[in-house]
Order: structure tokens, then sequence, then C-alpha cells
């Protein structure tokens, strides 16, 4: 090395020795007075989100379901938009998984007439909510408090299954059958949730039909009430 | 379409009926009146001496109509409506009622006498205060005596005590989750054996025993007048308390409405001060509401100020947290907040909330030590926390109060700023840095000398430490610090900082145009304007 190039680097060594200042504490006052625009209850808030429903209704004849097993889960994220300290309206994306167990009987129609040990229609539908939410707790800080949404959700059936289980020769046999023709290939729910905090009621209503209508099925349930977990407080 | 209306109108139903649950729930109100009535209020009745006394040395009037009792024929009425009624406030005129209909709401807005009704929320969330209390079996400190030395010590303890002041004639209110033990714990048997604990009241449960819960108040109380093994744990060991109990775990807009009700019962019962390791912030506010105006609790304490009495709060514990500032009612202009500093480095403890205000007003307003020496059950026990720091320099305000007993609160709230060891240099860290008893004890104040220049070049303010300064060995680490800040010309800090000294030239500050530049560094503060 060249005796011009360890003289610079000394020179530079020895200036930022020189200059250095030791902070042991540094504060940038903006840095925790700005409130900023997000937060629980803030301009905006995401957050996401699992819940876990039941289907009811009605159990028409030809297309019954077997009741313990029939539950839907749905996980997404929740963008909330505060309007004033009453009211705030919300965007969402979710997944929604959706099983219906049928009734294996002599009357059913729907997917079929054959009678299987047990026979599921999945569906896997992503899907966009958008929703109002009224908030009860004037003075509630950081804390989302209790609220009640009313909203609506569009889902694109984009997987679907039929899943048919049955014996043959005393061994067990699953047949998926996937692509189902006879399925609409957007739904829409109304849907309405009352809670408080990370945890509340929901409750949804199927506003179209599941089959299309030239199949001539009867409709599956179209009520469902669950539990929801948030992952804010 | 029929169908679906119908359907979607039982599932209405059955979310309005899970709603009208929560909405028959007993609904808490606070009932404003326009007046306090028919008057028949005789202050040397009602009050304790000691208040009459305060009130008298402060000029301050014994007839306020804020002191009367709120109206027994409005409480009668509005009792006969509501399911329950609960605390009157006689500063803020409401009485607390508990009600289950729409009917009794509207029976309570049309009384003539009902000014305005608020709806307080009746949520129930569980909000901890971590004091972040450990065991001295964990302790780090090898001497914990030492600790307990230093946590009076660094306020100037010794030159309080060359005069022999404790504290002694003033009373400290301190308000708290609960005082277990305190009514049998050694460390405390002066205050028992010499009858200064004068009253005490549990506004959880209206009852004069406070010896339980939360054993955070034994130690707030044992950094204020603890004595453990001859040795004094805070410095008012003289002075003669009340103890309220005013924290529950749930319910917490409750807790302020304690807090308030404390302060009044303070107030009749002759409190010069109010000590309070106690704060509200994220679980029910937003930054922007610590402006001094918004809280119950800071009103309330901003009261308790106009009254006379000395309010001293925990700044909070929130720096390390999304939170960062103040908690309420460290935020009244009133009340003297507390930050906290660590032992080991002498300033910022990491866990010490920050000011400003919402309104950019300064907090804290002093610090003390964060980490110190308080008292478990039978022994000691090391604890962390501006919960602490709030009564150490609770226990100097009483010293220092008994030293110029002619002072009035804020002349006393001003001067102990004044003690600061910073002063005037401050920032949103330590505010005026520690209080000093030798600022009240000695006659002639020391002759601070310079220590520092500044030297200006194109773009930058270069600072200059005296050769003599920095030859000076001093080994004390603290002795190295320089502090120093930007301000605008409102005194509003954009930044503050604190390097170690090193060399001549420890710092160059770019100009910033119209922004003042204050540095502190070994009692010297000079400032420069850019």
């Amino acid at each position: 090395m060249k005796p011009r190039f360890i003289i610079t680097f000394v020179c530079i060594l020895f200036s930022s020795i020189t200059f250095s200042q030791e902070y042991v504490l540094q504060e940038k006052t903006t840095d925790f007075s700005d409130i900023g625009k997000e937060g629980p209850n803030l301009f905006k808030y995401t957050f996401w989100y699992f819940n876990s429903t039941y289907s009811f209704g009605d159990n028409k004849k030809g297309a019954e379901l077997s009741p313990l097993a029939l539950h839907n889960s749905n996980f997404g994220t929740r963008l909330k938009l505060k309007l004033n300290k009453y009211l705030a309206f919300g965007l969402g994306l979710n997944f929604h998984s959706s099983t219906f167990p049928i009734k294996q009987n002599s009357d059913k129609i729907v997917p079929d007439t054959m009678i299987y040990k047990k026979q599921i229609i999945e569906l896997r539908s992503p899907g966009a909510e958008a929703f109002i939410r009224i908030n009860f707790n004037k003075r509630r800080g950081n804390m989302i408090g209790t609220f009640l949404d009313f909203g609506v959700l569009g889902e694109h059936n984009t997987f679907s299954t039929i899943s048919n289980t049955y014996y043959k020769d005393a061994q067990k046999h699953i047949e998926k059958i996937r692509k189902i023709s006879f399925i609409e290939p957007f739904t829409g729910f109304a849907v309405v949730r009352f809670g408080h905090n990370f945890f509340s009621v929901t409750a949804s209503y199927r506003l179209t039909a599941l089959f299309k209508p030239s199949y001539n099925f009867p409709e599956l349930p179209v009520y469902s009430v669950g539990l929801e977990l948030s992952t804010h407080k | 379409m029929k169908f679906v209306l119908k359907s979607f109108f039982q599932i209405l139903v059955f979310i309005f009926i899970v709603f009208e649950v929560h909405g028959q729930q007993i609904q808490k109100l606070r009932v404003y009146f326009k007046d306090k009535g028919t008057i028949d209020f005789n202050p040397y009745q009602y009050f304790d001496p000691k208040t009459i006394e305060n009130r008298q040395k402060q000029n301050l009037p014994l007839y306020d109509i804020s002191d009367a009792p709120v109206s027994r024929d409005y409480i009668v009425k509005v009792n006969t409506i509501a399911d329950s009624t609960g605390f009157a406030s006689r500063w803020f005129n409401f009485i607390v009622s508990w009600i289950s209909s729409e009917l009794q709401y509207q029976q309570l807005t049309s009384l003539d006498f009902v000014d305005h009704i608020e709806i307080i929320p009746t949520v129930t969330v569980i909000y901890t205060n971590d004091p972040g209390i450990y065991d001295i079996n964990n302790s780090n400190d090898d001497d914990p005596e030492n600790l307990m030395k230093r946590q009076i010590e660094r306020m100037g303890a010794s030159c309080f005590r060359a005069e022999g002041i404790n504290g002694k004639g003033v009373r400290i209110a301190v308000f708290d989750g609960g005082f277990p033990n305190v009514d049998q714990h050694e460390a405390f048997s002066h205050l028992r054996n010499e009858g200064r604990i004068i009253k005490t009241w549990d506004f959880i449960k209206n009852k004069e025993y406070v010896y339980y819960g939360n054993t955070h108040g034994r130690m707030t109380l044992a950094c204020i007048a603890g004595i453990w093994k001859g040795q004094d744990m805070g410095l008012a060991t003289g002075s003669e308390f009340l103890l309220a109990k005013t924290e529950i775990e749930r319910e917490p807009y409750s807790e302020e409405e304690h807090w308030l009700a404390a302060a009044e019962w303070a107030d009749k019962n002759g409190a010069n001060i109010i000590s309070s390791s106690l704060g509200y912030g994220y679980n029910r506010y937003f930054t922007s509401d610590m402006d001094g105006k918004s809280s119950l609790v800071v009103k309330a304490a901003q009261v308790a100020a106009r009254k006379g009495i000395l309010v001293i709060n925990s700044a909070g514990n929130e720096a390390d947290s999304k939170w960062k500032g103040i908690i309420t009612p460290s935020d009244g202009d009133s009340v003297l907040a507390i930050g906290g500093i660590s032992p080991e480095t002498d300033y910022h403890i990491n866990f010490s909330s920050f000011g400003p205000t919402a309104d950019k007003r300064l907090k804290p307003n002093v610090c003390a030590f964060g980490h110190v020496m308080s008292l478990s059950e039978h022994g000691l026990k090391e604890a962390d926390g501006t919960s602490f720091s709030c009564p150490l320099v609770s226990g100097f305000a009483a010293c220092a109060w008994q030293k110029l007993p002619d002072l009035n609160n804020m002349q006393l709230f001003r001067e102990i700023e004044k003690s600061g060891d910073l002063y005037p240099y401050y920032d949103y860290a330590h505010g005026y840095g520690v209080p000093q008893a030798k600022y009240f004890t000695q006659k002639e104040k020391d002759k601070i000398e310079r220590t520092f220049y500044f030297k200006e070049s194109e773009n930058d303010i270069i600072i200059t430490v005296l050769p003599k300064v920095l030859n000076d060995s001093n080994n004390l680490l603290a002795a190295n610090y320089m502090y120093y800040h930007l301000s605008d010309s409102d005194s509003y800090l954009s930044e503050f900082n604190i390097i170690i000294v090193k060399q001549r030239e420890p710092l160059i500050i770019s100009r910033k145009e119209g922004q003042i530049l204050r540095v502190f560094y070994r009692s010297f503060t000079d400032e420069f304007k850019m």
C-alpha cells in the first residue's frame, strides 16, 4: 500500500474520532407528539379477523343438511375509516370457506340422487365487503369499544367441490368432484355484527341464490350466525 | 323478495335482542345541577381546621360556592327517580346515578334544577398499571441501602436534614390502589405511633379501612415517609398523611371519579399536597386529550390546585410504549408532573413518559429517581416507575413548604421547578431536572461559572468547552453530560439531546433559521439565537 493512502486513511479515521458526538439521549419531539392518522379510533385502522359461523334456516326437501357438520369459517382483513365519533365506514377482503353436508335420504336431489355414506358441498370463496360501523362509546380512547356493523359482502365461488364418501369392498373411498357447474359464480350477503373490542357476534343473510336456476335445485340455508375475533384489543 | 326482507328482518331482530340485552344494563350517569339550591354552608363546621388554616394562609376564600356541598334536596329528588346514586361532587356540582330505563333518563332531564346529564360508558376493561416491581432477591444492586440513600440524597436530603427539616406540619394526601400492611409495617411505625395517619378512606367500598389491595400504595408511601432500620426512604418522614384508596382494576371511569372524590376529601381534611402515582392514557384517551382540559381527573386536579393544594403526579411509564407521552392528570398546568431518571446513568430512564402536553406546555416539570428502593411486606424491594419518582418529589415538596411556609401552592410549584439542577434549561424528558434542597436552604446561591461558549462559522454553531473545565477531573459520568435542545420562539422544543463531552468542541450544530439553541453543561446554561 502506498504511503499516501495510509496517511489519507489515518487522517479520515482521526477526523471521525475528533468530531464524533456520543449521544446518550436523542429525541425529536415529533416522534412522540404527532398523533398520526392510524389507530383503533383514529382516521384509519387496518386489522385482521377470523370468524366461525353456523348456517341455519329452512331445511328444504331434496337439499336437507346434516346439522352438526354444517359450518363456515372466514378470515380476512378490514380497513376502518372514521367518519366521526360515532360513525365509521369500512372495506374488507376475506376468504370464506363453507361446508354443506347433504343429508343422504331418498328425497335428496342436491347435488344428485345417489346415496353416499357422506356427501359434502364445499365452497372456497374470496370476497370483498363494505360496511358502516356505529360506535356506542363516545370516550373510548384507543380501544375499539362497542359497535354495530351493517354491511354487504360479495364473494366469488372460485373453488367448489363435491366430496362423496362411500364404501366399496369394505374399503373407504373419497371421490372429489371439482368445477361444479350448478353453483352460481357470485354470492351476495347482508352482514350484521355486534361487538365489543376484539370480540363480536356476527350474522349474515345470503341475498342471492347459490344454485343456477336452470337446475331447479332447492336452496340451501341462507342464515348464519357465529362469533368473530379480531386482532386488535 | 318478500321472503328476503322477512329473513333479513329476523336477523336484525336477533341482533337487536343482543343489543338490547346490552342496552338494558344499568346505565351510569353524571347528573349536573344548575346551582347548589338553598345553601346552608358553614366552612368552620364543614372543613378540618387544617383546611381553614391552609386557606387563610394562602388568602383563599372560605365561602367559595364550589366548597358548598351538593344540595340535599336535589340528591333526594334524583334518588327517587334513579335506581341508585353515588358520589356527589361539590366542586363540579354533580351526582353519580344509575338508571335502567329511558323513562328515568327523561324524568331526570325534566327536573328543573338539572343542568345537563352526562352518560358514562360502563365498559369494563382490565386496566393494569405495571409498576415493574420485582423482589430484592432479583436485585442487581449490591447494596440496597445505598440505593435507598441515593434516592433522597440525589435531591440533597442532607441539606434539609442539616436544618432539621422533615416535612413537619405539612399534610400529604396519598392516592393509590391500597396500602396493605401500612398499619403494621415497621417502616411506618413512626407515623402510627405519633398519630400522623390522620384519616383514611376507601373510595371503592366507602369504608375507612385501606390497609389492603394493591401493594403499590405501600411502596409509594415508603418513598415519601418510610424509615427502614433508621434510614429514611423519603424526605417527608415528619409529615401527616391522608390515605385514599381510589384505584380499582375494572371500571376505569370510576377511578377518575374516585380520584375527584378523594381530592375533595383531601381538601376537606386539610391536605397541603396530593401525591398521586396514578394516571390514565391509552385505554381511554388520545394523546390529543392530554391538554389539561379534557379528562375529569385533570379538571379535578386543577380545582384542587385552585383550593391551594400542591398536586404532584407521576408523568407516566409510557415512553417505551405506543403512547410515549404523559398521562392525565399530569397534563394539568397546575399539576407538578414528575419524570424519572435512572440511578445508574443519571438521565432519563427508558420508560418515563415524555412531554410536552398536547397544547405544547412543558412536561414533566421536574424529575427524580425512577428506580428506587421501596418496601415489600416485611423487607425491602426495588421498584421501577415514575410512580416512585412522584412520591420522592412529594416528600421534597413537603420539606420545601416547611422551610418556606409563606409560599402558596403555585409559588412553591415554581420554586420547585427553579430548584431543578438543570434550571433554567429544560427538556421534555427531565423538565428542569432533579429538584435540589440547597436551593431552599442555602442563603447565598452558588455562583455559576461559564463552562462553554458558542463559536460561529458560516453554516454551523460550534460549542467550545473552556479548557479549565475540560481539565477539571470530575469522575462523575453525569458531570460530563452536555444537554442541548432546539426550540422555537415560543419555547417549544423540536429536539432535545444529551451528549458526553470528551473533547473541547463536542458539538457542532447546523444553523436553522429562527431556532434557539440552548445548551446546559456543568450547571451553566446559555442560548444562541440562530
